[in-house]
C-alpha cells in the first residue's frame, strides 16, 4: 500500500489533506465546544452549500461560492446572536434549514446543469486537488497566527463573555473573527470531507479528548492528536475495504470518542 | 480613607423598554471605600453594576471611572470582577485553576505566554492571598462554590486592581466558607486598600461586611453606615413592605 502512495498523487494529497484537516478542525472546534455552539460548524457548511449551488448556478469556482456564503452566513449569525432578539440554537436552525432548502429549490431550478450533490454532502478525499492543498495549507497558518495572538482572549470569550469584556477584550472583534475563521475552514473543508461531516470532524474529537478532563491547552493538543489518528486509520481502513474515506474517518473519531467515554466513566465530571 | 475618587455615577437612568430600572442614580466610591449595594430583587442592582462596567449602554446621565468616562474607559487592568456565575453550572468546562487565574492577564508578552507553555507573569502572590495555592492544578469544575469563586477573586488580583466589584459573590454558598470569602474581602480592604464594591441583596451580610450601604430600589433610597441595616425599623423605613421581597435580614 506504501508503494501506492508513492504512485498514486491523489492519495498521497487525499492524506495529506486530512492531517491538514485534523490540526485545523479541533483547533477550531475547541472553541466552538466550549461555547456551546457544537451546531455552528454543521450549520455553516449547510450554508456553504448554498454557495455551492450559487457558484454551480453562475459558473463561478465553488470554493469562492461556499466561502462568500459562509462567511456571509457567519457574520449574520453572530449579529444575530448579538441582538438578543434570537436564541443562539433557533438562530442556527433558521440558518441550518433555510440554506439547505435555497440551495436545493437553486439546483433545481438550474436547467441542464449536472452536480454531484453528494460530492458536496459527504466529500470526496480522494479528488482532492493542488488548490484545496494550497487553501487548506493558508487556513493552517491564518488559524496558527489567530490563536498565537488571540488564544487567552478566546479562552477569556469562552469562559465568560461579560468577564472578558471587562477584562478589555474586545469581544465583538474577536468573536468576529473567529466566525470568519471558522466560515473560511469550512468553506475550506467542503469539498474534501463534505458538508455532512466536517461538524463531526470538528466537534467528535474535542469532546474525546474532554473525556480525559485535562487542562484547556492539554485538551486542544488531544483532540489535535485524536483527529490525526483518527484521519490516518480511517484513511487506511478506507483504501483497503473500499469504503467513503470522509465517513470512514468520522467513525474513527466516533470510536475515539467511546474508548475515550468507556476509560473515563469513573471519573467524577 | 485617601478621598480620592474612583468611580462617580451622576443622574444614572436606565429603561429596559418602557420600564424605568434605574431614576436618577448618583454614587461615588472612593478610594479604599468598602461599599455594599444592597436591594431587592428587580431593584435595579445588576443593571447599575453593568452600566458601571461598561456591559450596557450608557442612555441617561454620566459614569466616569478613575477620571475618565466609561465610553472612554481602557484602563480596564485596575478594576477586578466577579460575576455571580461563571460556569452556569457546567462543570466539564476544560480549564485548571491555574489557566483562569493567569486569564487575568489578558496581555501577554509572547506566544509563549499566550499560549501559557511559558508562565510568564507572576500570579503566586494572587494564589496565595485568596489561600488557593493547594488548587492550582485541579480543574475549575472539579472545586466547590466558595473554591471557586476564590479562583476568581485570585483572577481579578493578578493585575493588581484598585477597585474590586463582586455580584451576590456568594449565592448557593455554605456559610463556612461564605466566612472564609468575606475574610479575605476585609483583608483585600485593609491590608492591600482595595477598594470594594460588594453587591448582595442579604441586608445582613452588608450590615457584617461592609462600611457604608448603599440601599437601591431603582433610586438611591439610603445611603451611609452599613450598620445601621441592623436595625429593622431602619430597614423597614428605607425599604418598606419590600422587605418581604427577595431581601435577606
Amino acid at each position: 500500500m506504501i508503494t501506492d502512495f508513492y504512485q498514486y498523487d491523489f492519495l498521497s494529497r487525499a492524506l495529506i489533506a486530512g492531517l491538514l484537516l485534523g490540526v485545523l478542525a479541533p483547533l477550531i472546534g475547541q472553541f466552538l465546544v466550549v461555547r456551546r455552539f457544537s451546531l455552528l460548524a454543521d450549520t455553516l457548511s449547510h450554508v456553504s452549500l448554498l454557495g455551492v449551488a450559487l457558484a454551480v448556478f453562475f459558473q463561478f469556482p465553488i470554493f469562492i461560492g461556499a466561502l462568500a456564503t459562509s462567511l456571509i452566513g457567519g457574520l449574520g449569525m453572530e449579529a444575530l446572536r448579538r441582538s438578543g432578539k434570537v436564541m443562539s440554537e433557533s438562530i442556527l436552525a433558521l440558518f441550518f434549514s433555510g440554506s439547505l432548502a435555497s440551495a436545493l429549490v437553486l439546483l433545481t431550478v438550474s436547467d441542464g446543469v449536472s452536480i454531484n450533490l453528494l460530492s458536496y454532502l459527504f466529500g470526496s478525499i480522494t479528488t482532492v486537488t493542488a488548490t484545496d492543498l494550497a487553501i487548506l495549507f493558508v487556513l493552517l497558518i491564518a488559524a496558527f497566527i489567530f490563536l498565537s495572538f488571540g488564544y487567552r482572549k478566546l479562552f477569556l470569550l469562552s469562559l465568560d463573555e461579560d468577564l472578558a469584556r471587562v477584562s478589555g477584550v474586545s469581544a465583538v472583534r474577536y468573536n468576529m473573527l473567529f466566525i470568519l475563521l471558522a466560515s473560511a475552514v469550512v468553506a475550506g473543508s467542503i469539498t474534501v470531507v463534505g458538508a455532512l461531516l466536517i461538524g463531526a470532524l470538528m466537534i467528535v474529537p474535542v469532546l474525546a479528548a474532554m473525556q480525559w478532563q485535562c487542562s484547556f491547552l492539554k485538551t486542544l493538543f488531544l483532540s489535535i492528536g485524536l483527529a490525526e489518528a483518527a484521519v490516518i486509520t480511517g484513511f487506511l481502513v478506507s483504501y483497503q475495504l473500499d469504503l467513503p474515506s470522509g465517513a470512514t474517518i468520522v467513525l474513527c473519531t466516533l470510536l475515539s470518542f467511546i474508548i475515550s467515554y468507556l476509560a473515563n466513566i469513573k471519573k467524577v465530571a | 480613607m485617601d478621598n480620592v475618587l474612583i468611580t462617580r455615577i451622576r443622574d444614572l437612568s436606565f429603561r429596559y423598554g418602557s420600564e424605568l430600572v434605574l431614576d436618577g442614580v448618583n454614587l461615588d466610591l472612593s478610594k479604599g471605600d468598602y461599599v455594599g449595594l444592597v436591594g431587592p430583587n428587580g431593584s435595579g442592582k445588576s443593571t447599575l453594576v453593568k452600566s458601571l462596567l461598561g456591559l450596557l449602554p450608557l442612555q441617561s446621565g454620566d459614569i466616569e471611572l478613575f477620571g475618565r468616562s466609561v465610553d472612554q474607559f481602557s484602563d480596564w487592568q485596575r478594576i477586578g470582577y466577579v460575576p455571580q456565575h461563571v460556569f452556569r453550572g457546567d462543570r466539564s468546562f476544560p480549564a485548571t485553576v491555574r489557566e483562569v487565574v493567569e486569564s487575568g492577564h489578558i496581555r501577554g508578552t509572547s506566544i509563549l505566554c499566550q499560549l501559557g507553555l511559558r508562565h510568564c507573569e507572576p500570579i503566586t502572590d494572587a494564589l496565595k492571598t485568596a489561600g488557593i495555592e493547594h488548587l492550582l492544578d485541579r480543574r475549575i469544575g472539579e472545586l466547590s462554590g466558595g473554591e471557586r469563586q476564590r479562583v476568581f477573586i485570585a483572577r481579578a488580583l493578578v493585575s493588581h486592581p484598585e477597585l474590586l466589584i463582586l455580584d451576590e459573590p456568594t449565592a448557593g454558598i455554605d456559610q463556612s466558607a461564605q466566612e472564609t470569602f468575606y475574610d479575605l474581602l476585609e483583608t483585600l480592604n485593609r491590608q492591600h486598600g482595595i477598594t470594594i464594591l460588594l453587591i448582595s441583596h442579604d441586608l445582613e451580610v452588608i450590615a457584617h461586611e461592609a462600611k457604608t450601604a448603599i440601599c437601591l430600589n431603582h433610586r438611591i433610597v439610603y445611603s451611609g453606615p452599613a450598620t445601621a441595616l441592623h436595625d429593622e425599623d431602619v430597614v423597614r423605613r428605607i425599604f418598606g413592605s419590600r422587605i418581604h421581597h427577595g431581601l435577606h435580614i
